[in-house]
């Protein structure tokens, strides 16, 4: 079943056009993710998802509604939660509070969702009455993980997870976000510039550059492109020279 | 019939100049300080004089001495367009070597195969990259000896002892014990010796290095000024690759006879942008640039809102009507005038072309329409033919005479004749001197009365313009019987802005299919205009809208030619290609041999 649906999303900045046409489908129970460079338009497609940014033209639909144009809290509602890029915690709220407003949309009971974020970061119960202020980078990016759970999303949205961390971190996140998926049947769309990790990871990728999909397919498929070899994962061809400056051709194939 | 037309007498002089380095040096004497290159550094465009252009070709021909190249050895060079392949390329020839060009999208191998098929010792490169060719394939070419880089970003800590860089060389030519040696070397150059070696692409089979005399190239000059007009004053755009026999005529042969100041593009992608700056006074391209420019004036109309777009509609109108009137009347002058002051004018010179006296196609066939279209907006566009084999140019039509359909009547002293197969023969001085180490080849294409067979076919009309209508091996034979030339099908074809290029196929089978090659920025446009959902290229070719957007560009070239050469089924080649895949030659043609393996699944698919 297809969650999330994208169709030719167009949005600017002022005059400035950011996605030129971009046309993705996540598929329930998947790890999606997006990769591209710097300015390629990855969190501007998050945030355009989210509600934070109107599209100028295309639609988004998620489970069958259009929520293309919806103010962000609606979104949410709706089942989507982002986590966003530099984690973003309330820092002199408590972690327990901080993942309560992760639940502020929705009423109940939330004991049964704490008991989930905890069981997955245990270090976030052990430090439930501090301020989020005081957690380490790390364990910042756990707890707005954990707020996004907390709204028991049909779809969560990563916005970087991998940012700022440090490499045996990412690979603790990533770990988790993995499981969350295998285990709890979250389904995600991933962006990373951690394009390995996020590859590892996720099922099927999209690359975004300038504003366009130039490439799409199962991560596997992806792994093994030249293009993705040379310029995502930084492998560089043996030369005689044992260095090589000039780039070839991007070709996305 | 004559003997033979090849070893023609040596009376073929421009200016009283029988070898194409002894007018070089005439001129550089000449024109000294003045203006003969433009090129552009960190976004300034610098300039170099005809001085500069003697002064260092003498030093890079004076190191090639002091390397030990002799007279009659090719000398291979790899670069993108700039003043120093020019400079290498006539230094090379003033020493009585041979210049050979290898393009910038050829792979190791294929550099490989050209260093050993010419038996160059001397290769020269122009960065880091193309030097990486060389090093990752130098024990497949022993015979390289001196590799000479133009320059040294990002090999700040290289060195190799077959290596130097350029400025090395100069050193070397700089401190030359006798700098007569060159200008002694220059003067013992004769008319029939080889002036460059050019490889020609070869859609079947490697290349084949294709032997141009100075004698082929000074007929060239001297043939061009009869026909066509050139002045000092005239600024050029070099953008084409210089290893292309047309390129070379235009941006170094023709500039050395007239004058010209030619400006470099920075790169096959800025072309756009740098014809805007340079606007240049005549302009050779092949039929892909000039499509592309229809196709931006064409998206530019679409995107002019309803005012926009009916001035232009009308404005062209009313240039086709003028373009085609004999004599206009004084109601059409007074249209053209308002059209030439509200839109063509403008148009103009937002494309570079405003400026342009004469531009011209060649190297492949281009649809009438289109210079139809060009005349309307003002850009006398006429087309040419040539071949490498007849040392660039055999016929073009000229401004005055511009017979629209046909490529032109030969050029003064060029002789053709159609064989019994209907096959084009070419004779007279522009034929090339043969191919080199290929005697067997050469008697194939050279016949003993000196007729070049050109594996074209086509008419000669009774004014003597020449028509083209193919080629013989792309012939198709229809399981029917039907004799089919796709060139012209596959022209129409590509007058579409969304079709980039297009093969028909059919040799022994029931009906014509054609596999089509999008052209990806205006199909992108169109399928983001009408929300049509895409992610990747493969997915643009898949869309059903896409397909019916190409099947309406089929059937409407359909509409335009008889029962037996209907394209009865398509399919989009879902791959985007580029210069270095091998079903595209460096000018973006589709190689017709080359696509029907590649593509087997997909042709075969449609029968």
């Amino acid at each position: 079943m297809t969650v999330l649906s994208v169709r030719n999303l167009e949005t600017f900045y002022g005059a400035i056009m950011a996605l030129r046409g971009v046309s993705i489908d996540v598929e329930k129970g998947e790890i999606v993710t997006i990769l591209g460079a710097n300015g390629a338009g990855k969190t501007t497609l998050m945030k355009t998802i989210a509600g934070l940014m109107d599209p100028e033209k295309g639609q988004i639909t998620f489970m069958g509604d259009t929520i293309g144009g919806l103010d962000p809290d609606r979104v949410v509602s709706k089942g989507i939660s982002l986590v966003p890029e530099g984690r973003e915690v309330f820092p002199y709220l408590s972690i327990e509070e901080n993942l309560k407003l992760g639940a502020y949309t929705r009423r109940g009971d939330l004991s049964n969702d704490l008991d989930l974020v905890y069981t997955y970061f245990p270090i976030l119960k052990e430090r439930r009455r501090q301020a989020a202020g005081f957690l380490s980078g790390g364990q910042q990016q756990m707890l707005a993980i954990g707020r996004g759970l907390m709204a028991e999303p049909k779809l969560m949205m990563l916005d970087e997870p991998s940012l700022g961390l440090s490499p045996l971190l990412t690979q603790e996140i990533f770990g988790i976000i993995a499981r969350l998926n295998a285990e709890e049947g979250v389904t995600m769309l991933l962006v990373e510039q951690n394009a390995h990790i996020a590859l590892e990871t996720a099922h099927r990728g999209y690359v975004l550059e300038m504003g366009r999909i130039v490439m799409t397919g199962p991560s596997a498929q992806l792994k093994a492109s030249d293009d993705i070899q040379e310029f995502y994962l930084g492998r560089t061809e043996e030369t005689e020279r044992g260095q090589k400056r000039w780039k070839r051709r991007k070709t996305w194939r | 019939m004559e003997m033979s037309r090849v070893t023609s007498d040596d009376t073929i002089a421009f200016e009283g100049h029988t070898t194409i380095v002894s007018l070089w040096a005439d001129r550089c004497a000449k024109y000294g300080a003045r203006t003969c290159h433009r090129e552009k550094q960190l976004g300034i465009w610098k300039s170099y004089s005809w001085s500069d252009y003697y002064e260092t070709s003498k030093k890079i021909g004076l190191a090639l001495l002091e390397l030990g190249v002799a007279k009659g050895e090719p000398v291979l060079i790899l670069a993108e367009d700039r003043r120093e392949w020019i400079y290498c390329d006539i230094a090379a020839a003033a020493i009585g070597a041979i210049p050979a060009g290898v393009y910038t999208t050829d792979s190791a191998g294929q550099l490989a195969y050209l260093a050993n098929d010419s038996g160059a010792r001397v290769l020269f490169v122009e960065n880091d990259e193309q030097l990486d060719k060389w090093l990752q394939a130098r024990d497949d070419m022993p015979g390289i000896e001196h590799v000479i880089v133009f320059d040294r970003e990002g090999l700040a800590t290289f060195s190799h002892d077959k290596v130097m860089f350029l400025d090395e060389l100069l050193e070397i030519g700089a401190k030359a014990a006798d700098p007569g040696r060159f200008e002694a070397a220059l003067k013992a150059v004769k008319p029939g010796d080889p002036r460059m070696l050019i490889y020609t692409s070869g859609t079947t089979g490697p290349p084949k290095g294709a032997i141009l005399s100075h004698r082929n190239m000074v007929f060239q000059l001297v043939a061009g000024e009869q026909m066509l007009d050139f002045y000092e004053t005239d600024n050029q755009l070099c953008f084409l690759p210089l290893c292309h026999v047309l390129e070379r005529l235009v941006s170094v042969e023709a500039p050395i006879a007239n004058g010209c100041t030619v400006n470099f593009a920075e790169s096959p992608e800025t072309v756009f942008e740098n014809l805007q700056e340079v606007s240049p006074d005549t302009f050779a391209g092949v039929p892909r640039i000039w499509e592309k420019i229809y196709s931006r004036v064409t998206i530019m109309r679409s995107e002019a809102g309803p005012v926009g777009a009916k001035a232009f509609d009308w404005a062209m109108h009313v240039g086709q009507r003028y373009a085609a009137a004999e004599t206009p009347g004084a109601g059409l002058k007074l249209a053209h005038w308002v059209a030439e002051a509200t839109v063509l004018r403008n148009l103009r010179r937002m494309l570079g072309l405003a400026s342009a006296r004469r531009v011209t196609s060649g190297a492949a066939p281009i649809s009438p329409d289109l210079i139809d279209w060009f005349a309307a907006l003002g850009v006398p566009l006429v087309e040419g033919f040539g071949m490498t084999e007849t040392g660039g140019v055999a016929t073009v039509n000229t401004v005055d005479d511009n017979n629209i359909g046909t490529v032109g009547k030969p050029l003064p002293g060029v002789e053709l004749r159609l064989d019994e197969t209907g096959e084009l023969l070419v004779g007279g001085p522009c034929v090339f001197a043969g191919y080199w180490k290929k005697p067997e080849k050469t008697a194939k294409t050279i016949d003993e009365d000196g007729w070049l067979h050109t594996g074209d076919i086509g008419r000669i009309g009774n004014d003597g313009a020449l028509t083209i209508t193919g080629r013989m091996k792309d012939i198709i034979i229809t399981a029917g019987g039907k004799n089919i030339t796709p060139a012209e099908i596959e022209s129409k074809l590509k007058f579409s802005p969304y079709v980039s290029d297009a093969v028909v196929i059919g040799d022994k089978r029931k009906y014509l299919t054609c596999l089509i090659m999008i052209d990806q920025e205006n199909v992108e446009k169109f399928a983001q205009d009408r929300q049509i959902p895409f992610s990747d290229f493969a997915s643009l070719t898949r869309a059903q809208e896409v397909r019916d957007l190409i099947g309406e560009v089929v059937a409407e070239t359909n509409k335009q030619f008889a029962q037996v050469e209907q394209i009865k089924d398509f399919r989009l080649i879902d791959i985007l290609l580029t210069a270095e895949d091998e079903e595209l030659t460096p000018t973006m043609k589709l190689k017709r041999n080359f696509v029907n393996d590649r593509h087997a699944g997909l042709i075969d698919q449609m029968y």
